[in-house]
């Protein structure tokens, strides 16, 4: 499915932080990362829905990760980007705090899910190790499922 | 053949579709006028093709059916079995039957169990009755056999005699003679080809295609059998001609098509000049008219001229459903190439040069506009797509309750956006029926009062500036407002105090109210308790609305006006807090400044008492969870809008008014699909979203 991703046993993930903690999103899911922009509050909605936006003429709904897995709420700054990620024919916004790079992962340097993070393992397909930095690899299906 | 024909199955069912409205509309015209040979080929091809196509694509059950109903019209046309109620009774069983299978394939993928046994049998018992005619070439493909899925590959030979002849004879209008003598005047050869092709051919109109491009190489085509559309539409089984004018010979032809693939074999004609009339060959007894012009031919019944129902059987009207005329896609493709070009000029825009700068904001205007009407009318169908199901079930209705009715359409090429008409089928047969069932008057009494007791219902589309207005009219009786005022007052809908003092238009809204039927008698169709007020709240649910014109003994009119689309809506911006609404205007009844003391407490809840009407209060901050001042500075609670919700009104609690646009409706998407209060978004004009409120659910 995702060959075009994987590449020596490398898969590519775009690198974004929440607060101190580094996460990953497999690049083939990512459709654009845009900046902040103003946001529309839907009504009856949960609260780490941030509302709805316009992505070139179609509305998406914005998640706001923060909320999402339960850390403490920030104020947005000039980093502050939304992350549109596809999960079959839907796209969704998620905002983070800043995005940092595009880094390739040796899939030998993931290792599953541990308890060491902060958040719920439902939310994370793996741990990923480059140099000294850990990074939390993100399993987007989970979090776009509203429940 | 080891072939998967499941990527056929969609252009089977469309295929079918389009043959079983032929079909409905050719059996009610050869209902009306039994003799009517071209009518009754039509019915027979498409009998034909159908068993063809379902065997090819194993539907059994729908093949044996079609193909025992070949066997009844063969011998029709034989003049072994004569048209009669009867048949064309069975004959519409049929086509139920093979609806219901078409059904089951869409829904379902396989055709369902059903053999439809008792219309077999019916069918069976037809031809027990038929009286041996000269010959008997109805029997040969007969009873035995059932055909199977090869069936139609295997043989073409019940064509053979049916549709084929009039491909093989080339039956010329005086036009096409003359210009066949003038060729020879010029020394040049007339053919008259015949291609066959193969059984196995599977896109056969694409390999006509070829065909004709090769004849057209060095010849002129002045005819082609059947005609181009049709041919197009693959309304032919394996055989198609053409006639060529050409300075080539036989041989020539012979080669060049007989070397195309697929073609099984080609036989040429020569045309004679000078022959006009007696010689459209024997074979052409009544389909001779199908050739010429058709009119002396079948003579329309008396009264049915005006909807040209007998003319229509002949030619097989291409429907449009799912296709959009290419035509569109190409002036969206130039308002995109404009829009291109446009965009280039502007990066090359020197930063001082406004006037070249105002210029192009110019065109891009003009484009974005051309290209949002171009878009519009990609989405709009015409509404032939519903109103040709109506004859069919305007004659059962009729049957039913036992009035003599014809139904007049006209419009149907009207067009409205896609949405509406899928929603708009139900509500107007529910119209047609309630015109037949109340509005005429049965039909000893039209006898009676001096009418034609043949009733009339006429159906009309027609665009009026950007709503599409579709009429229901009939020639009866009427709305009695004196009936309806007794019938209101006995039960219990008005007081018989309030019934004095109420207009006449008061008391034909009433028709509107749910459960107010003045049928004298309930009838299984109308009268039911599904009455008008289902009709209003769903034409009002499309953004429409409903009106009625009567006189007494005159008839009714009963004028629905529906907006073009439903995905470009007016709408009122409103302030709530900080936050921007937008509330469909056709929901709206009123717009009034909040007054203090107009809100008052009946049982904790909020109301406005407005001429003995109480008006529950909706207060949108509160009920929209909208943050307290956040960037807003302006009155609070100032304004309240009055919505309407079939016959009940609500009072929405505003803070300041924005105004009234044309908005465009955006789905939310599937993650948010199903949160209240909400039927949409809308993008602003300056990019941002607002939320559009559902007005069904916000009360």
């Amino acid at each position: 499915m995702d060959e075009g991703n994987a590449q020596n046993g490398k898969r590519k993930y775009i690198a974004f932080t929440l607060g101190i903690e580094e996460f990953g999103i497999d690049i083939d899911k990512v459709v654009i990362i845009e900046q902040m922009k103003a946001i529309t509050r839907v009504p009856q909605t949960p609260a780490y829905i941030t509302g709805i936006l316009n992505l070139r003429g179609d509305i998406r709904p914005i998640i706001n990760l923060r909320k999402k897995f339960g850390l403490q709420d920030a104020e947005d700054t000039e980093d502050t980007r939304i992350i549109f990620v596809r999960v079959d024919e839907n796209v969704v916004g998620v905002v983070v705090d800043k995005v940092t790079e595009v880094v390739p992962i040796d899939s030998e340097m993931v290792e599953g899910v541990g308890f060491n993070s902060t958040i719920s393992p439902e939310y994370i397909s793996g741990v990923g190790h480059l140099g000294g930095r850990i990074i939390t690899l993100l399993l987007v299906e989970t979090i776009l499922r509203i429940n | 053949m080891g072939m998967d024909f499941s990527e056929y199955v969609d252009l089977f069912i469309d295929e079918s579709k389009e043959h079983l409205q032929i079909l409905s509309q050719s059996l009610l015209d050869l209902e009306k006028n039994p003799n009517n040979v071209p009518v009754l080929n039509e019915v027979f091809r498409i009998a034909h093709t159908v068993k063809g196509t379902a065997g090819t694509m194993g539907y059994l059950k729908m093949s044996r059916l079609t193909h025992v109903m070949e066997n009844v019209l063969h011998a029709v046309r034989n003049n072994e079995l004569r048209i009669e109620s009867g048949i064309v009774d069975i004959l519409f069983k049929c086509l139920d039957a093979l609806e219901n299978y078409l059904n089951n394939i869409i829904s379902g993928g396989n055709e369902g169990d059903n053999e439809y046994q008792e219309v077999r049998d019916a069918l069976d018992d037809l031809l027990k009755e038929k009286k041996p005619a000269d010959g008997q070439p109805g029997g040969r493909e007969g009873d035995e056999a059932a055909p199977g899925p090869t069936e139609c590959a295997g043989n073409g030979e019940a064509m053979d005699d049916a549709w084929d002849d009039k491909v093989r004879n080339a039956v010329l209008s005086a036009e096409e003679q003359g210009i066949i003598n003038k060729a020879y005047e010029l020394h040049k050869n007339v053919f008259h080809v015949v291609i066959r092709l193969t059984a196995t051919c599977v896109m056969k109109s694409a390999r006509a295609f070829i065909v004709f491009q090769a004849l057209e190489q060095d010849g002129e085509i002045i005819k082609s059998l059947p005609s181009g559309e049709e041919i197009e539409d693959e309304g032919f089984d394996r055989e198609f001609a053409a006639v060529v004018v050409t300075s080539k010979g036989v041989e020539y032809f012979q080669d060049e098509v007989g070397s195309i693939n697929e073609v099984e074999n080609v036989t040429i004609n020569i045309l004679q000049p000078k022959l006009a009339d007696p010689a459209a060959p024997g074979g052409g007894d009544g389909d001779g008219g199908a050739g010429a012009e058709g009119a002396g031919v079948a003579a329309p019944p008396a009264g049915q001229a005006k909807d040209g129902a007998g003319q229509e059987g002949q030619k097989p009207k291409v429907s449009k459903t799912v296709r959009v005329d290419i035509e569109r896609l190409d002036i969206l493709m130039n308002l995109v190439s404009e829009l291109i070009i446009q965009k280039t000029r502007l990066e090359g825009i020197e930063m001082n040069n406004t006037t070249d700068y105002h210029e192009t904001l110019e065109s891009l205007e003009r484009i974005t506009t051309d290209l949002h009407d171009a878009v519009m009318k990609v989405r709009m169908v015409p509404i032939e797509n519903v109103f040709n199901r109506f004859p069919r079930q305007i004659r059962d209705i009729s049957r039913d309750i036992g009035k003599q009715v014809e139904l007049i359409m006209s419009g149907e090429e009207t067009e409205l956006d896609r949405n509406v008409i899928d929603e708009i089928g139900d509500p107007l047969i529910h119209m047609l029926r309630n015109s037949i069932d109340h509005g005429l008057e049965p039909t000893e009494r039209r006898a009676e009062v001096g009418k034609d007791p043949v009733g009339r219902i006429y159906l009309r589309a027609y665009q009026e500036g950007n709503n599409v207005v579709i009429e229901v009219e009939d020639d009866g009786q009427g709305l009695n407002i004196a009936k309806i005022k007794a019938k209101s007052v006995e039960k219990g809908v008005v007081t018989s105090e309030a019934a004095e003092g109420m207009t006449d238009r008061e008391f034909i809204d009433l028709l509107f109210k749910p459960s107010f039927s003045t049928a004298d008698k309930v009838t299984s169709l109308s009268g039911r308790g599904v009455g008008l007020d289902v009709v209003k709240t769903k034409i009002e649910g499309l953004g429409g609305t409903v009106e009625v014109e009567t006189e007494l003994g005159k008839g009714s009119k009963f004028i629905i006006r529906l907006p073009l689309t439903l995905a470009i809506i007016q709408a009122l911006l409103v302030y709530v807090g900080g936050e921007k609404y937008a509330i469909p205007i056709s929901t709206i009844s009123t717009i009034t400044k909040l007054m203090p003391g107009d809100i008052k407490l009946v049982q904790n809840m909020e109301v406005m008492v407005q001429r003995d009407v109480v008006i529950p209060m909706i207060r949108l901050r509160g009920r929209l969870d909208v943050a307290e001042s956040e960037g807003y500075a302006g009155p609070r609670d100032g304004v309240l809008v009055q919505v309407r919700k079939s016959d009940r009104v609500y009072g929405y609690v505003v803070d300041r008014l924005i105004g009234q646009q044309e908005i465009v409706v955006k789905p939310l998407g599937k993650m948010l699909s199903n949160i209240r209060f909400i039927a949409g978004a809308t993008i602003l004009g300056d990019g941002n979203v607002a939320l559009i409120l559902d007005v069904n659910s916000l009360e």
